[in-house]
């Protein structure tokens, strides 16, 4: 008995350690994060605590100034158009891998993969150089297709993991009863896969808003985006205006994070109820 | 009338060396209930999956209705499939996927929830349309699947070990429900098990698969009562196997002998085909009568033993006895018959209940020869 209590107090020291550790880490991880933010209220422009007045100036002068409001147009229209492009694309292909008997599969998997894996510089040089052969550098055309080659793995990797769990036999009962296969995709396989398609997109979205090297080589001045937009004036003229943006995309961060969660909690829920009736 | 569907001289192989199916030639009639019988490996399932669509042969062709069909697409067969997973699609209600291939043909609203109704009511699940699947039982899941398999009413529905995941009892159940159904709507079943019982029971005819061949097509009573050859009456029942040595034969009837144990008269199986002189007698537990002693009936074969294990069952009792020579037979009888372990005893049957056959019955790597084995390792 006593051993037994002696573990349980030892446990709890452990658990308590734990927390302790847990804290600290997200401390180090998001405190950085967190400290900047505050700043973006300074009415002064000093990049230090304490703040001396509130105010939300760097805001207003955020959305007054045509150059940050072009940053931000560019980085909506470039990370929507690379978001679509990519979730349509690697859906396309999660499913062709899933679907197909073929030889090559593995291989054609690691090519899908490349874009992900070789770091972001190399691929924004080789794109640089190669886009610029065709006339596509400094253009919205060659900056959203990057982006959509960026974020188009991801894809894969989520719809192929809902795809693991997708019963075969639906399309071909789908088949059976007359469903051309473009009607069974649409009517059976993506509301069911919908979940891993969603998450890839907003994994796709988050990748090309969070772009800043591929950008800077491919974008000309007219389609700078909002990352590189702040990487340039913390360079130069720095201004309190970049804390504010950067405030802004962390809180659209934040909203993303959270809105995966959710999707992850339903499905999660649905699954468990489907479990629980078939066990019955 | 010409059959609904026609296997010609079909060939699969995945591998392009060892075949699943070889040079099957099968002919489905119109509205019968054919089950396809055999064990897991036999190529039964893949003899299914070619007629959905779903598999293409490597030779040979399929023909429903006269039209060559190796090369339509599955959606254009207008055959329905039942799976034994069910394959309702879990996103939409019950009334939703029964109403799929209605929509997708494209009839009107009125005359999908007229039909969704019907064949709700036909599988007696009136009032679900509403629930999703998961919500029902697995036996009610598969009436869901069975009733969108003949909503649109096909040309012929396909079943693939549709009661495999079901418990005993719902099984048979189910099966009565499945036979009555097909009655009723007269549509051409093609039904897939390795359920011998279940096939028996339901089937017009049943063809038996064993490594992508037919050993035998015909009614279930005819494959109980005359087998074609070993494989099939050891498959089908239970079945006394003993093997002996061929006297003489005519048109009808092979004399044998039995080693130690005496000479027997049987119906000739597949005994015309060779010159064999071993051969394998098939007869069914339950048409052999034990006696105390010799009957020294003329007309029946008869041979003496000794009790070895008596095994009650509830409504019979197994007899197991060791034939003079040490082959064992097992008897069915009632259980109110005063039987002793040791104690000697006279097995007699009529030389129309057994059949002679040269061809061995199977290998052990099959598996399923269960009487044999027992009588074999007893």
């Amino acid at each position: 008995m006593k051993a037994g209590v002696g573990n349980t107090s030892a446990q709890r020291a452990g658990t308590i350690a734990l927390r302790l550790f847990g804290l600290l880490f997200c401390i180090f991880l998001i405190g950085p994060i967190l400290a900047f933010v505050p700043m973006s209220f300074n009415g002064v422009a000093l990049l230090h605590y304490p703040i001396e007045s509130f105010s939300l100036r760097w805001y207003w002068d955020l959305f007054s100034s045509s150059e940050w409001r072009l940053a931000f147009f560019n980085s909506v229209v470039v990370a929507t158009s690379a978001t679509v492009l990519a979730t349509a694309l690697g859906v396309a292909a999660a499913f062709g891998l899933w679907r197909g008997r073929f030889r090559g599969q593995g291989f054609i998997m690691i090519l899908i993969m490349t874009p992900m894996i070789v770091p972001s510089v190399i691929g924004a040089v080789s794109m640089y150089f190669s886009f610029a052969q065709v006339g596509l550098h400094y253009t919205y055309v060659g900056l959203i297709l990057a982006h959509t080659a960026m974020a188009a793995p991801i894809v894969v990797v989520t719809v192929s993991a809902v795809l693991a769990r997708f019963d075969g036999n639906l399309l071909r009962a789908a088949a059976s009863m007359g469903a051309h296969p473009l009607l069974a995709f649409r009517r059976i396989t993506l509301p069911l896969i919908m979940p891993g398609v969603v998450s890839g997109a907003v994994f796709a979205f988050a990748i090309s808003l969070d772009d800043v090297v591929v950008a800077l080589f491919l974008a000309g001045p007219d389609q700078r985006t909002l990352p590189v937009q702040m990487y340039m004036r913390s360079t130069d003229l720095f201004d309190l205006a970049t804390a504010a943006a950067a405030s802004l995309m962390f809180v659209v961060a934040i909203a993303m994070m959270v809105f995966l969660e959710l999707l992850r909690r339903r499905d999660q829920l649905s699954q468990k109820h489907s479990g629980a009736a078939a066990g019955q | 009338m010409a059959p609904i569907v026609e296997f010609k001289n079909i060939s699969k192989s995945y591998d392009g060396q060892s075949f699943v199916i070889n040079n099957l030639n099968l002919d489905v009639q119109h509205g019968e209930f054919l089950t396809l019988l055999g064990p897991s490996g036999s190529g039964k399932t893949t003899a299914l999956m070619m007629l959905a669509g779903f598999e293409a042969p490597t030779n040979g062709e399929i023909f429903v209705e006269g039209r060559p069909y190796s090369s339509l697409p599955p959606h254009k067969r207008d055959i329905g499939v039942v799976f034994q997973s069910y394959a309702l699609f879990p996103h939409m209600t019950v009334g939703d996927n029964i109403a799929f291939p209605l929509q997708v043909r494209g009839h009107a609203a009125q005359d999908i929830g007229r039909k969704v109704a019907a064949a709700l009511d036909m599988v007696r699940l009136p009032g679900v349309a509403s629930r999703k699947p998961s919500e029902l039982s697995g036996g009610q899941q598969q009436r869901v699947a069975l009733a969108r398999a003949l909503v649109y009413e096909p040309k012929i529905v396909l079943m693939d070990e549709p009661l495999g995941a079901l418990d005993r009892q719902l099984r048979e159940e189910m099966q009565m429900e499945i036979k009555s159904i097909h009655a009723r709507v007269g549509v051409t079943f093609v039904y897939v098990t390795h359920d011998q019982g279940e096939a028996l029971t339901m089937s017009d005819r049943v063809a038996i698969f064993r490594r992508g061949v037919i050993e035998q097509i015909a009614d279930p009573q005819t494959l109980y009562d005359r087998p074609g050859n070993a494989f099939v009456a050891t498959f089908i029942g239970d079945s006394n196997l003993l093997t002996g040595r061929i006297l003489g034969r005519d048109a009808s009837r092979t004399m044998l002998e039995i080693p130690g144990a005496g000479t027997i008269a049987a119906s000739a199986g597949d005994i015309g085909d060779g010159n064999a002189n071993d051969a394998y007698v098939a007869i069914r537990p339950e048409r052999i009568l034990v006696s105390r002693s010799r009957t020294e009936d003329v007309g029946r074969n008869e041979l003496s033993g000794t009790i070895d294990k008596t095994i009650f069952f509830g409504d019979h009792l197994k007899l197991v006895i060791r034939l003079e020579g040490g082959q064992l037979l097992q008897v069915k009888t009632e259980t109110a018959q005063p039987f002793q372990q040791g104690q000697a005893v006279s097995a007699s049957w009529s030389p129309e209940d057994c059949i002679a056959f040269t061809s061995p019955p199977a290998n052990t790597r099959d598996g399923v020869v269960q009487s044999l084995k027992n009588t074999v390792a007893a």
